[in-house]
């Protein structure tokens, strides 16, 4: 099965503006282990780090790397907004080394 | 051309205090300035009336929207040029209108650069997008941001500078730093402390409980903080906003001027970091900064070949590549 979500249209920035869709994406993880969770990107213009952080590097930080690089699927996402996301996971995953 | 260097020394306009009014010098001025400006004019409740600048800056101001936010005086100027020349003047004025501020800035900057990508141009937009963040999370008030092209003298026109500036009235970051029991004594040090890289008076401390500060999960509806800010509900801080606005001046030979209270940091395109003792205290932050076109289009790699292995391993297991390498 797959799940699939829609970031919002714009330059994201803000990380509190990330916390409701870093919840659904929880949400996602939790109802079964199994699904793919597929985050449409296609609107997203960029993303600072911040806000990647809070959607994406605290779910490292709560499932760890392996689980969401697993089951976590990026799609029409730019190379640079894909490089944002990357840093910040791997950032989040080192700093627990 | 008057920069926000010169509006904090009070240079390029005239405020007569007993009369609340703004007069400002027949010159041309930057994003920093302008920015700087309107923030200075919405602290201290400046009427419009009271405004006075030469016919042609009245003219620009009205077209970049000056007399529309800061008087909510309506306009039906063509902005012709909103997106190629300049960004229009861009409040900030709650927290769930930060991530449509970065969108207005960050459209203007993408015709500003004629859509071109680059690593820097990319870099540019992330950065925006922190120093946007950080005004709401740390500033809690209005602030106002601007994006502009201009030409790089000696060109003929082959090269642009890229503008940014954004100020606000809020905090400063010594008041935010003695807030969060960071022993900090003088506005110098509050900018030595916060542009280093993993700093922020936002970092959680050890003792902090992870649901203190938790909004209920089940929370629908927008605007959590009901556009009084607040704290972010989950702190994740890493304090990274300001260091990567300095590497990105360092990397691509950019310039900066960032003030608080009574310092001033300049950066200039060598990199060479001054420090200036401002007379009149700016209450909030202020950040100007501009890089030229031809610097943002070079390709800068710092990685480690470990870091660059991990995060090409990272991308292609979110993209879905078969990779069956783990982190």
């Amino acid at each position: 099965m797959i799940k699939v979500f829609n970031l919002p249209y714009g330059d994201l920035a803000s990380r509190t503006l990330a916390v409701p869709f870093r919840q659904m994406l929880e949400t996602a993880f939790t109802e079964d282990d199994f699904s793919t969770i597929q985050v449409d990107l296609k609107d997203v213009q960029s993303i600072s780090e911040s806000y990647a952080d809070e959607l994406f590097g605290i779910l490292v930080k709560e499932f760890g790397v392996e689980t969401v690089l697993d089951r976590m699927k990026i799609t029409n996402a730019d190379d640079y907004v894909l490089e944002s996301i990357a840093s910040v996971i791997d950032r989040r995953a080192t700093s627990f080394c | 051309m008057k920069c926000l260097n010169d509006f904090l020394n009070l240079d390029g306009f005239i405020f007569e205090k007993e009369y609340n009014s703004i007069s400002l010098d027949p010159d041309h001025f930057t994003p920093g300035f302008l920015t700087a400006l309107a923030a200075f004019i919405k602290t201290n409740n400046v009427p419009e009336k009271e405004f006075h600048a030469f016919d042609e800056q009245m003219s620009y101001l009205r077209t970049v929207g000056f007399h529309k936010e800061l008087w909510q005086i309506g306009d039906n100027i063509n902005r012709v040029n909103c997106g190629r020349t300049y960004s229009p003047l861009t409040p900030l004025k709650s927290l769930g209108e930060v991530d449509l501020a970065n969108t207005t800035i960050n459209n203007c900057i993408r015709e500003l650069v004629n859509q071109e990508k680059s690593e820097g141009i990319a870099s540019l937009f992330r950065v925006v997008g922190e120093l946007h963040d950080n005004v709401w999370s740390h500033g809690k008030s209005t602030g106002f941001s601007m994006a502009q092209r201009t030409r790089v003298p000696n060109t003929s026109g082959a090269d642009h500078y890229i503008h940014f500036a954004l100020a606000d009235s809020g905090l400063g970051f010594l008041e935010e730093l003695n807030r969060a029991k960071i022993e900090i004594k003088d506005h110098q040090s509050a900018i030595e402390w916060c542009i280093q890289e993993g700093n922020s008076s936002k970092l959680k401390k050890n003792n902090e409980d992870d649901w203190t500060q938790r909004l209920p999960e089940d929370l629908i509806g927008g605007d959590p903080m009901m556009g009084f800010g607040g704290e972010v509900p989950e702190n994740n801080h890493q304090g990274l906003g300001l260091a990567h606005l300095i590497k990105l001046i360092i990397d691509y030979k950019g310039e900066l001027q960032l003030c608080t209270g009574n310092a001033l940091l300049i950066i200039d395109s060598l990199g060479k970091r001054t420090y200036k003792i401002l007379k009149n205290e700016w209450k909030g932050v202020a950040i100007s900064c501009r890089f030229k076109m031809s610097e943002l289009r070079q390709s800068i790699k710092k990685n480690t070949l470990e870091d660059s292995a991990r995060k090409h391993i990272i991308i292609e297991r979110l993209r879905g590549v078969k990779n069956d390498q783990s982190i």
